[in-house]
């Protein structure tokens, strides 16, 4: 596969509204919901909390980048996609009539976040959902590199995950977490370049406090690296009972 | 189509498991009969409804595999065992590690979190052993299929609504074309559940009798449940997926563009992928949901795609097994592959008295046909939308 230039990066969690506050690691109490100014005023008071970090993380990975928004391949991953609504939703529907909110159902599936963005960005492009588990970061990175290597210029990975809600929550005072990557066949104005994606002997990525058990965690080391500017091999999954080998990258910096 | 011989992969072998019947060769008797099977949902519905059910009890899963035990992963588990000498041969001919796995689904096993919900809100915990990272999860899902295949290529889940596992086919072409794999192992799955349920009736979309989609009499949806896969070669014998063409709507959440833009993008770019012609599609299996809207939104993007020349044949199947959601993309192709197979094409159930708005060629009953180029489309929330194109065998 062609060698793939990192050429944005976004994050999203309460405290830190960058990748470099994240790095800097000083939380701002102001920093307390995203500002999703992607979004029009409309399609923000509809949009869910998921789908408002999500859609701010993949605003911060494009913005500085001057190419045509609206041809841009999405990946989106997510574990649990729209968790909170649908707790919201079986809430509802042990409740009164037990009749749901059309907006809730229509904000509970997993490819929220894409439908909103692609309105607002006018993005006709392919856009897709990967879900899963351990393999979810390395898969969507698959997907955003077969674009790539099959005729796309750019691509943008998007991991979201929020923690689980009563009654199946896992961990007290988790946070949710919001990633981008804007991956590109050209170098210019790239920052780090990742190449051969493999399976290997490294150590998988150790869950943060903060964030409980949330499977995108699996890109946040390479998301530090590149802004700390540390190169070398990097896992792309999180601790799991599954053993053998892990899935990597090799991390290499441009435009120092 | 960078990669990718100019007639396409070969789909080596698939199977489904739907409201038709458990195996392929039920479903595919009762499609050509034109014997629809929507009934009441087993489990309650919030209104007068018919849903595509799978009455039949099916096996639980292995001992080592029961944590993962839902309805879709009996309807996973029945779908496999009918391709099982196929996947052997594609491990044996590529390796473990070159056969990849792509599954679409909507809501996975839903209607195990809605159980377990029920249950903690009258007794105040969940059930005994719930773990909803394996009960409930698309991950379990992907695990499920890892396991019963034992196959160590990429493995990855899409959920994109009603377009899930039609994109799931989308990007296992792609896995291909990139030479990431050599086979993958592609298909889809859902099951019924309170939420979609209710939540289709919120929109107004649940039809109360069965569907008529195309039917100036068509008043919504039906909900369906099953599974369908389809094994993908390099090489090989079989029908061929040929092209596939994504698109987004960048409409409205709910609402497809009235003037089918997105659509229209969708089949266009498969056809372009493809390397066919418009006037070579001899079928369409249409998204056919039979809401008002989608029938007539679909029907404008068919003709604007493929041009006053073409005069396809054109069905909605939903009529005969509801819409199985995340899983109807996978389910519909493998309806394709076998008029694609075999020569005939199913009647679009329900669609007498034909809505003289539609302005396509849609039978009511079989035909017998020389299918050589066929077309399925699925169209989703958030304006999500994916063609595929298939051809005959060589």
């Amino acid at each position: 596969m062609k060698p793939i230039y990192v050429r944005g990066l976004g994050l999203w969690t309460p405290g830190f509204a960058s990748p470099e506050a994240w790095c800097r690691g000083e939380p701002d109490a102001a920093a307390d919901a995203p500002e999703v100014a992607l979004l029009s005023g409309a399609l923000r008071r509809r949009a869910t909390g998921m789908t408002r970090m999500a859609v701010e993380v993949l605003h911060q990975a494009i913005r500085e980048l001057s190419f045509d928004a609206s041809a841009i391949p999405i990946v989106w991953a997510t574990a649990h996609g729209e968790h909170s609504t649908a707790i919201k939703i079986l809430g509802m529907m042990r409740s009164g009539e037990g009749k749901l909110s059309p907006t809730h159902f229509h904000n509970s599936v997993h490819n929220t976040a894409s439908g909103y963005a692609s309105i607002a960005l006018r993005n006709c492009s392919p856009s897709t959902t990967i879900t899963g588990g351990v393999e979810l970061v390395a898969s969507s990175f698959l997907e955003a590199a077969c674009h790539l290597e099959t005729g796309a210029e750019d691509a943008v990975v998007v991991l979201a995950d929020e923690p689980l809600q009563p009654p199946f929550d896992c961990s007290d005072a988790a946070a949710p977490l919001a990633l981008a990557f804007c991956l590109s066949t050209r170098s210019e104005g790239a920052s780090a370049v990742l190449t051969d994606f493999r399976r290997d002997a490294v150590a998988p990525v150790k869950h943060c406090d903060r964030f409980g058990p949330l499977y995108v965690e699996g890109g946040r080391p390479l998301l530090e690296r590149i802004v700390r500017r540390r190169p070398g091999t990097v896992a792309l999954e999180v601790v799991s009972d599954r053993s053998g080998p892990v899935h990597c990258v090799d991390l290499e910096l441009v435009g120092d | 189509m960078s990669g990718r011989a100019r007639r396409g992969y070969p789909v080596t072998a698939w199977s489904t498991v739907n409201s038709l019947g458990t195996s392929t060769e039920q479903v595919v008797a009762a499609l050509r009969a034109g014997r629809a099977a929507l009934t009441a949902p087993p489990m309650g519905a919030p209104m007068q409804t018919v849903c595509g059910v799978v009455d039949d009890e099916l096996p639980a899963l292995p001992r080592e595999l029961e944590r993962f035990d839902s309805r879709n992963s009996r309807f996973v588990q029945r779908a496999l065992a009918e391709i099982e000498t196929a996947l052997d041969g594609a491990r044996e001919r590529w390796g473990p590690k070159r056969v990849g796995i792509c599954v679409g689904s909507s809501t996975a096993a839903m209607d195990k979190i809605e159980d377990a919900y029920g249950i903690h809100a009258e007794t105040g915990s969940l059930p005994s052993g719930f773990d909803v990272f394996l009960s409930g999860s698309f991950d379990g899902l992907v695990q499920i299929l890892c396991a019963l295949t034992g196959l160590k290529g990429p493995a990855a889940a899409i959920s994109n609504a009603c377009a899930s596992s039609g994109k799931a086919f989308a990007s296992a072409q792609r896995w291909l074309d990139a030479g990431v794999v050599d086979a993958v192992l592609v298909g889809g799955a859902d099951s019924l559940c309170q939420i979609t349920l209710r939540g289709f009736r919120s929109l107004g979309l649940l039809s109360g009798e069965p569907t008529r989609p195309f039917s100036s009499q068509r008043r919504g949806i039906n909900i369906g449940e099953g599974s369908a896969f389809a094994l993908l070669e390099r090489e090989g014998e079989g029908p061929r997926l040929l092209g596939a063409g994504e698109s987004g709507d960048a409409h409205h959440m709910t609402t497809p563009d009235p003037e089918g833009r997105g659509a229209r993008r969708s089949m266009e770019a498969a056809i372009s992928d493809a390397g066919v012609s418009a006037v070579e599609i001899d079928y369409v299996n249409a998204h056919g949901t039979g809401t008002a809207f989608n029938d007539a939104m679909e029907a404008r993007a068919i003709r604007a795609a493929l041009g006053a020349e073409a005069d396809p044949i054109v069905v909605s199947t939903k009529g005969y097994v509801g819409h199985t959601l995340g899983a109807a993309g996978a389910i519909e192709a493998v309806f394709v592959l076998e008029s694609l197979q075999n020569g005939w094409i199913p009647g679009s159930v329900g669609a007498d008295p034909l809505d003289p708005e539609i302005g396509l060629n849609v039978p009511t009953v079989a035909v017998d046909a020389d299918v050589r180029v066929a077309l399925s489309n699925s169209f989703a929330f958030g304006g999500s939308n994916v063609s595929l194109v298939f051809g005959a065998p060589a």
